[in-house]
């Protein structure tokens, strides 16, 4: 809307002020107010029963990271300031624009970069290199990280495949493979959870009935030539040691298919014609894919990724579900706050204490947004 | 913009119109009833129970009304003839012998006869399934008195828990008709979902189901009201002068409510008020007050289950439980021998009760409370009580010599019961709600498996009573906030008085009412609980009185001691670690939680 006139940019922005009005109030009331309502209650212990509530200010903070972080406070925060004035200072657009007081301006892309280096490093030492402050909430944080990591990785590369085979123009029954391999995306956590407990279920489950089985018709067949038989250990896949492994290969499993489709709709949307040009030119099928369809589809890898970072961070349903039992080999950060905010038959209620996990959660999730973000392409492309 | 207005005038009016008319309901279908707000969880037979167990292999299913009950089919088929071709039938084909119409009586007849055509529909199909669900006894109970709520009866031919008890509320409704009852099943996470409504103040159950120590909170933050202490505000003078449980009871009004429990019950039925209580939530009585804020229905004990099939198998008594730890070992290593897993056993649910029940016969509860407290003697270092360890020692020489089951680290929930009700492992410790879990699962062969139970052996030489019980009791709290104190009261009385005899009768439990008879299978613990004083139970032991401690510090610890795991402490290490995380609990939380 252009506005001319006297006081015109006053008047523009009021009415963009008015504009945004709307949207603003809902994500005060519905976004803004929970978070700094949540912090609030991070300071305090609460059971949630009554109003009683005890000032502890940053007890729950200290706790769960332990003396060792804490007293680390001042150096971390004089290191996180240093990398934002260094990010502030060299963190300039790589393609400035020519007018000076534009090109003064920091790239808050770039900026970012110190002060996520510095967040980095802090949270691996915290994580391994520390042992005090509340060890299971670090089992947990890790086995996220674990998740994210892990999970991801295999996610993206099982989906990536299913989604360039299935993109591949001679391919038969796409949309028949494409359906069965989206299908466990419908399935609901819990339903993913009690299918993956009976395959995994270490007497009378699917998968050591499969390998023993496997092993009986390599016996079976050997004994033509030798008398042998293949005897094969029940391997416990919900034991403690093998659980969070399993409750990655099921939410694997169940999200492959929606990572698969979000990657097949991008590589659908790329023009033929850009394919035509290049084979034209001479390039080959890797050329091809390093050069067009990975540049083209670059925004949808990162949202994939984007939503994976912070599924994988808030799990709860699968992990709660699946491990019905949970050790600090197994549980997750929301998990673990749900165990101690809500779970009436320990008789913990410790409100407060598990809305300070639920405020390090955030921030883990803002920063890895963040840190996704800087992998976002400047230039965007339109086709 | 003039269409604007009148869409926005359509959407008030219609939002005003269901507003008033949600209003509106509450009055119209309850006219001048006093309502009572029940909260209720689940309980055994619940859908996702079954779903893990499945059904007992190679069982035939038995039928609620059986062969046996052919007076009811015969008053049934007199009643509605035009339904007995189809009942004949369904007999003839669910218990492979045609029909002989024997035994009904003119008032069953009537009765039958008195019932909604579309209630008695729904019941001739359902008598024309197979399931082992007892639905004639609840037929016989609450049928005849409720033609009008067919819909709703049809509930309590459902083998869900706590099917049985809307028939109950339906029951107490014909016979308090001033009052009404709003049901709500909240789950397992009963408190947890009412917690916004304490918060505000809004719709607070009356009545809210749970353990003794699960409804814990309610004591502490004094949201629930004291059944035997004077409550200074309230009408009824029994009441203001002594407390609800003096007052009479629903059947005999020259007995009080209070002298209806048994002593079990009435002991676990107890919160005892802590420092914290008084200086943290203001109670208005002094630490150490034993408080009966539980109304108790049901008492629970932890017993150890065994089948005495394989006793037999491996040339034993049946009868002849084990009287002492030593005794025990020895059987577990001659059922080894037999090949026979001995102890059905989940990776990580109530394995730790090995370890409490052991120490409760070893050191003494007394000793081991005033450990978990803080107190001495500690888990390890200079002030070690060296018992821990042996009890530690102990326990990692029955996990290496294959007392429980193979596999058992990452068994999970139900996979004990399952396997130790089909006949596949011999002892199962656990509470005595097991009957009631493996109704639907276990085996009914007697050669296969054949339930009973005896308390945890003794440790000779140990200090006090051997014979000491774990117990808790299930029950009902009345909330302070709830609107209808003498209508919840009325209900739980009314359970009691009607309740008892069903619990304990379709589904197994130990009832927590005076003069019920226990089950079957727990037939040995009626003894104990007729004679037991205070100091023969104790009410839930550490995770009641200490249950940060027992989250925190023992359960996270056993967790990485009992099962199989790569980075498994040795016994030693185990109980450095226990006094190691002891100690970092006591300086978070401090000593008395």
């Amino acid at each position: 809307m252009i506005v001319r006139g006297k006081h015109a940019k006053i008047r523009q922005a009021l009415i963009a002020l008015a504009m945004l009005a709307p949207s603003l109030l809902l994500f005060g009331v519905f976004v803004g107010y929970p978070a700094v309502e949540a912090f609030r209650i991070s300071l305090y212990d609460w059971t949630g029963f009554s109003p009683q509530a005890d000032w502890v200010g940053l007890k729950h903070f200290r706790g769960m990271f332990g003396p060792t972080v804490w007293a680390m406070g001042v150096p971390f925060g004089l290191a996180l300031l240093a990398a934002l004035v260094i990010g502030g200072l060299f963190g300039r657009s790589r393609s400035a624009p020519p007018d000076p007081r534009l090109r003064r301006r920091l790239n808050p892309k770039w900026a970012w970069a110190p002060t996520l280096a510095v967040l980095s490093a802090w949270l691996v030492w915290w994580l391994y290199g520390t042992n005090d402050g509340d060890d299971f909430f670090r089992w947990c944080v890790r086995n996220n990280f674990r998740l994210m990591f892990v999970g991801g990785i295999f996610q993206f590369v099982f989906a990536f495949l299913f989604a360039a085979g299935l993109s591949m123009p001679k391919f038969r029954a796409a949309k028949f493979y494409r359906t069965m391999i989206f299908f466990p995306s419908f399935v609901s956590a819990v339903g993913v959870a009690i299918l993956w407990q009976r395959v995994c279920d270490a007497r009378y489950g699917l998968a050591n009935g499969v390998i023993e089985g496997a092993a009986n018709a390599v016996s079976h067949v050997i004994s033509y030539v030798h008398p042998i038989h293949l005897a094969v250990a029940p391997i416990e896949w919900l034991g403690s040691d093998n659980m969070f492994n399993s409750i990655i290969a099921a939410g694997i499993w169940s999200g492959v298919g929606s990572q698969m489709i979000l990657l097949v709709a991008a590589i659908q949307r790329i023009p033929p014609t850009y394919y035509e040009a290049a084979r034209v030119d001479g390039a080959n099928e890797r050329h091809v894919f390093s050069h067009i369809t990975i540049p083209m589809i670059r925004e949808v890898i990162l949202i994939t990724l984007t939503l994976w970072v912070i599924g994988a961070l808030k799990v709860f349903g699968l992990v709660q579900a699946m491990a019905i039992q949970l050790d600090e080999k197994t549980s997750v950060v929301s998990v673990r706050q749900y165990e101690l905010a809500f779970s009436n038959r320990d008789n913990i209620y410790q409100m407060g204490y598990a809305t300070a996990m639920a405020v390090v959660l955030l921030v883990l999730i803002v920063v890895f947004a963040l840190g996704l973000r800087l992998l976002r392409s400047e230039d965007e492309l339109e086709f | 913009m003039r269409f604007f207005h009148q869409l926005l005038a359509i959407v008030l009016v219609t939002l005003l119109a269901v507003l008033g008319w949600d209003l509106s309901q509450r009055r119209i279908t309850r006219g001048n009833k006093q309502t009572i707000i029940y909260a209720g969880m689940f309980g055994p037979g619940e859908p996702m129970q079954r779903l893990y167990s499945g059904p007992a292999p190679q069982l035939e299913p038995e039928h609620p009304f059986g062969p046996d009950a052919s007076a009811h089919y015969a008053a049934l088929v007199k009643a509605w003839p035009d339904l007995a071709a189809k009942i004949q039938a369904d007999y003839q084909r669910i218990f492979q012998q045609s029909f002989e119409a024997r035994g009904d009586s003119d008032s069953l007849v009537e009765q039958y006869r008195q019932l909604d055509r579309k209630y008695v529909e729904q019941l001739v199909q359902s008598l024309g399934q197979k399931d082992r669900a007892n639905r004639l006894r609840l037929f016989a109970l609450f049928a005849d008195l409720h033609p009008q709520h067919d819909a709703r009866l049809i509930k309590i031919f459902q083998t869900l828990h706590p099917a049985y008890r809307i028939g109950l509320f339906e029951d107490f409704k014909r016979r308090n008709p001033q009052y009404d009852i709003e049901e709500r099943w909240d789950g397992r996470w009963v408190l947890s979902t009412n917690r916004p409504r304490f918060l505000t103040g809004t719709d607070v159950p009356d009545v809210m189901a749970g353990a003794l120590r699960e409804l814990c909170i309610l004591y502490r933050e004094n949201l629930a009201l004291p059944l035997d202490q004077p409550i200074p505000d309230a009408e009824d003078p029994i009441w203001r002068e002594k407390g609800i449980l003096y007052g009479p009871s629903y059947k005999n009004a020259n007995v009080i409510l209070k002298d209806t429990f048994n002593p079990v019950a009435a002991e676990t039925s107890k919160y005892t008020i802590t420092d914290l209580d008084v200086t943290h939530n203001h109670h208005p009585y002094p630490a150490g007050t034993r408080i009966t804020y539980l109304w108790p229905s049901l008492v629970h004990a932890m017993v150890v289950f065994y089948n005495k099939a394989h006793f037999a198998q491996i040339g034993r008594d049946p009868d002849a439980v084990p009287q002492t730890i030593d005794e025990f070992e020895g059987i577990c290593r001659q059922l080894l021998a037999a090949g026979i897993e001995p102890i059905a056993q989940d990776g990580m649910t109530y394995i730790e009760w090995w370890w409490f029940e052991l120490a409760n016969r070893v050191l003494g509860y007394e000793t081991l409370l005033s450990t978990c407290r803080g107190d001495s003697p500690r888990f390890a270092g200079s002030q070690g009580d060296p018992r821990y360890l042996e009890i530690a020692q102990r326990l990692r020489r029955w996990r290496d010599q294959n007392f429980w089951m193979k596999q058992f680290s990452a068994s999970k929930w139900p996979g004990a019961q399952r396997d130790f009700g089909t006949g596949k492992c011999t002892f199962l410790l656990t509470g005595t709600w097991l009957p009631a879990e493996i109704a639907q699962t276990r085996s009914y062969d007697p050669k296969v498996f054949d339930l009973s139970c005896f308390v945890y052996p003794a440790y000779p030489g140990g200090p006090g009573n051997q014979r000491r019980l774990t117990a808790s009791a299930q029950g009902h709290a009345i909330t302070r906030q709830g609107k209808n104190h003498k209508g919840a009261v009325a209900l739980l009385s009314y359970l009691s008085a009607y309740g008892a005899e069903l619990e304990a009768d379709e589904l197994h439990y130990v009832s927590a009412q005076k003069g019920i008879a226990f089950p079957t299978e727990m037939k040995s613990l009626e003894p104990i609980f007729q004679q037991a004083g205070t100091g023969d139970i104790i009410t839930d032991g550490i995770s009641g009185d200490l249950p940060m401690c027992y989250k925190f510090v023992l359960l996270e610890t056993f967790n990485r001691f009992f099962p199989l795991r790569s980075d498994n402490p040795s016994p030693a290490e185990f109980v450095e670690e226990l006094e190691r995380k002891a100690q970092s609990h006591y300086e978070r939380y401090g000593k008395a939680r």
